[in-house]
């Protein structure tokens, strides 16, 4: 219970940055190992944009990252809308390598 | 030459006689032709491009695209006529009936953007770029070219090629990026009023000479424009296999698309042998949908086993459904599933060793656009389901390959919908994200009944280990106290690495729950016993699919056999493919629904009066038992609002039995509300949405993957809501969490029954009991 005090402070930083972000537009970041990458994104856009930009970033090839967010895996086609983020906290997708396995 | 003495609608220039030797054809051809193997060539080969020829192995589009790209199929197979470059034509476009067109310029279709790209940038197709409309046009002698090739397809592959090296018409474009043959098609159908099509597929005529080799001569079957109707369609006008004995396979590979209304007399009469189908979704506008036919037709002409190609003969009857294909007797005929290029002597060993389980046989060689295909059978255009795995995804489920996340993450979604909501499964990355450290898959945990560790009553994780990459499973039940780890390849070391994670993140949780958490009460269970053990090298994905399945308490309960692999991997991929995970008119059903059979599945028909009631085996999970007491002796309750228009199984209240009732309803009723569930839960994406899990668990034996894409909620909502809820009321406690999701407005109840509703309004009114 006295946690939660301290969250609602955090995230006042959190949406000033939210401020400097184009209006209409929702500032993801995309975390892969250590690195994060940010991108201002409409909710209406489809993630291939976001999902392209980030393997063209470290260099993978389409199609080798998967993302998720909250545990929930995410699409290309999919939007931040269709996912219904929780905008009022920072968007957070992770990525990861594909994961292959056999014996 | 016979080849060349076919009455064709386009004559090359009297040059073409000169046949390049070898072009695209096995030099053992060339003795037969005579003509062809000793003629001096009009085109300079490259020393690789002549070995190529020569040593049988024809060029495949995708391993070789700039040999490829150096013949005119590669055009055909880009370029599409299409109405909406009608308008922008200067010139009226017909195409006449002997297969030729008459128009000047065509541009492709603007939706290719990606194939006008590549065509450009070779900047060697003489391409006109209208600046003002942006759109691509076409030389008239390019679509002379193409208009020719496709109204006789039997012209040969020599004659084209001299003649387009003559001409300069040198495409040296890669394969357009398709990742099927028939990728165009797929797109081309977004326009179903296109009034042209072309519809041969060329990659498939290379995939002629690919597929057979030293083999495959020609398809002559296409060898007049006769097999052309005026509309451009393709059309089958004999038994293809009358062509005499000569030909020793010839690889029908036809894909095309029939909007529903059309009237073509062709394409209903069996007599034409036409082997395709059409598919009709409950008389609605699923003009889109495409019929695909992938199988190789093997004429054999010397009679060898006529026990064997009749045995085939069967298998293909099971293959295409007794509908539109017909085959005749003589000379028998076999017909092969496709086979998967890639494979080297697939060909071979599937006419040493025919196939015994056509399906099977299928599948596993198949390649991965038939698998691909299958899933267009299913969706058509419709918006593809989340669930759908990409093409990565689709191939692990062939047999002899790894499986990927993709794969599995598929199925659990699937899996999903069928378990109850007190069992979840997490998706692959959770394991991933735990090793990182518990806060990263704190959120995960949005969606479970809390707190967890009562209310829960089991987890399932499946397990990737990176190192030796291996999948593996583990559940954890939270009734039993009860931790197993599941492994197709147990190791002592692996067990022990995992479950030290699991007793830290036990820990966590409670820590997270704020509850009380005992580790000595856990038992951490986990031996070769635990798991089927795996005897491949490829497998431990599909064991992993079939743990969580037998955890999460899919009937049947079945342990996986290492020899059952190979069906259990097609029996996932048709669950995904249909997003359901049992089928009431059992497996066989479904596989045939999907393998190019006549109807679409009967279970995907949510309001079919016929329905049947499978009976199910009880549920894994406690489920409240539903209204053990009797019916009460009330015959005019009817909740106000509700659907007035009689249904097939509406009675009156009177007349019917307790049980009776019971099933009534739930057939009528639940099953309706599960429509509009499924709906939402599909547009709103709130797959975790406790009352649909809460009613999926109810319903599970019944509505298995009753799906409605244009169901509204909106105009059907009154069916099941009465106005001014009591909250509080225990029959309407999940009310509560529909209300919760957004979908039911605060002043409406949802009931499963009327039985249920009855109830409520007698609670309500008790003078209305008098």
């Amino acid at each position: 219970m006295p946690d939660v005090k301290p969250d609602i402070k955090e995230r006042k930083p959190a949406t000033q940055d939210e401020s400097e972000v184009p209006d209409g537009k929702v500032q993801i970041t995309v975390i892969l190992g250590e690195q994060t990458f940010k991108y201002a994104v409409k909710p209406t856009t489809a993630f291939k944009k976001v999902f392209e930009t980030t393997e063209k970033q470290v260099a993978a090839s389409p199609g080798t990252l998967r993302f998720h967010y909250n545990g929930q895996r995410l699409r290309p086609q999919q939007t931040l809308e269709e996912i219904e983020a929780e905008l009022d906290e920072p968007v957070e997708f992770h990525a990861q390598l594909e994961q292959i396995g056999g014996a | 030459m016979s080849l060349s003495s076919a009455s064709h609608v386009y004559d090359p220039p009297a040059e073409d006689a000169v046949v390049p030797s070898g072009a695209l054809h096995h030099p053992c051809e060339g003795q037969e032709l005579g003509s062809g193997s000793g003629t001096p060539s009009m085109v300079q080969y490259t020393p690789a491009e002549d070995a190529m020829m020569h040593s049988g192995v024809l060029c495949h589009p995708r391993k070789d695209p700039e040999l490829v790209g150096s013949t005119l199929l590669t055009l055909l197979f880009t370029w599409e006529l299409s109405e909406a470059s009608v308008e922008y034509l200067t010139e009226p476009f017909t195409w006449s009936s002997s297969g030729q067109l008459s128009n000047t310029v065509y541009h492709p279709l603007e939706e290719y953007p990606d194939l006008c790209t590549l065509t450009v940038a070779s900047g060697e197709i003489s391409a006109d770029v209208n600046p003002i409309t942006n759109r691509f046009y076409l030389k008239k002698h390019y679509v002379d070219a193409l208009a020719a090739f496709v109204g006789s397809v039997s012209t040969t592959a020599q004659r084209w090629y001299s003649h387009i090296q003559r001409n300069g018409f040198h495409v040296p474009v890669p394969l357009p990026l398709c990742e099927y043959p028939g990728a165009n098609f797929q797109r081309h159908f977004k326009h179903h009023n296109t009034k042209v099509r072309i519809m041969a597929d060329v990659e498939i005529f290379l995939q002629h000479g690919y597929l057979c080799r030293g083999i495959w001569r020609t398809p002559m079957s296409l060898e007049s424009s006769e097999d052309w109707n005026e509309m451009g369609y393709l059309c089958l006008q004999r038994p293809f296999w009358n062509h005499g004995p000569e030909h020793d396979f010839l690889l029908i590979s036809v894909e095309y698309a029939v909007p529903f209304d059309h009237p073509f007399p062709w394409f209903s009469a069996p007599a034409y042998g036409y082997p395709g189908f059409y598919y009709q979704y409950r008389d609605e506008k699923y003009y889109e949908e495409q019929a695909f036919l992938e199988a190789l037709v093997v004429v054999d002409p010397q009679q060898e086993s006529i026990p064997l190609l009749t045995k085939s003969y069967k298998v293909v009857e099971k293959f295409l459904g007794p509908g539109p294909f017909f085959c005749a007797r003589n000379p028998p005929i076999s017909v092969f599933p496709l086979m998967n290029p890639d494979v080297p002597g697939a060909l071979e060993s599937a006419r040493i060793n025919p196939p015994l389980d056509p399906l099977l046989t299928t599948l596993a060689l198949a390649p991965p656009q038939m698998v691909q295909s299958m899933a267009r059978r299913k969706y058509g255009q419709r918006p593809r389901p989340p669930h759908l795995p990409s093409k990565g995804g689709f191939i692990m489920f062939r047999d002899g390959t790894l499986v990927n996340d993709d794969a599995i993450n598929s199925y659990i979604d699937v899996l999903k919908m069928f378990v109850c909501p007190t069992v979840h499964v997490f998706n692959t990355f959770f394991f991933s994200c735990l090793l990182d450290g518990f806060n990263k898959v704190a959120t995960w945990h949005k969606d479970l009944c809390h707190p967890v560790f009562t209310h829960m009553e089991q987890i399932i994780v499946p397990i990737h280990l990176k190192s030796q990459s291996h999948w593996a499973t583990i559940s954890i039940d939270f009734k039993r106290h009860i931790v197993t780890y599941m492994d197709s390849i147990f190791l002592p070391s692996t067990f022990e690495f995992v479950m030290e994670i699991m007793r830290k993140y036990l820990a966590d949780l409670a820590a997270l729950e704020m509850c009380s958490f005992d580790l000595e009460a856990w038992t951490f269970i986990g031996s070769k016993d635990t798991s089927p053990q795996q005897t491949g090298t490829v497998d431990c994905g599909v064991f992993l699919i079939a743990n969580i399945r037998n955890c999460a308490g899919i009937q049947p309960w079945k342990v996986l056999h290492p020899t059952e692999v190979p069906s259990a991997r097609l029996q996932f991929m048709v669950d995904v493919v249909w997003g359901v995970i049992d089928y009431p008119w059992g497996y066989d059903h479904a596989l045939q629904s999907i393998f190019l059979l006549h109807s679409p599945p009967a279970f995907i028909l949510p309001d079919e009066p016929d329905y049947i009631h499978v009976p199910h085996p009880a549920l894994p999970c406690p489920v409240p038992k539903i209204m053990p007491t009797p019916m009460p002796a009330v015959t005019t309750v009817t909740p106000s609002g509700r659907n007035e228009q009689p249904s097939p199984q509406q009675c009156s209240w009177g007349d019917i039995t307790e049980n009776e009732g019971h099933d009534l309803i739930w057939n009528a009723w639940l099953r309706r509300i599960m429509v509009v569930l499924d709906h939402h839960v599909r547009v709103k994406n709130k797959d975790a949405t406790p009352l649909a899990w809460y009613l999926r668990a109810h319903w599970r034996g019944k509505a298995r993957g009753v799906y409605d894409w244009d169901f509204d909620w909106q105009e059907h909502s009154h069916m099941w809501t009465i106005s001014h809820s009591q909250p509080g009321d225990d029959h309407l406690l999940h009310c509560g969490s529909l209300r919760d999701a957004g979908l039911l407005p605060s002043d409406q109840i949802i009931f499963t029954s009327r039985w249920e509703a009855s109830q409520w309004m007698l609670k309500s009114n008790p003078q209305s009991e008098e």
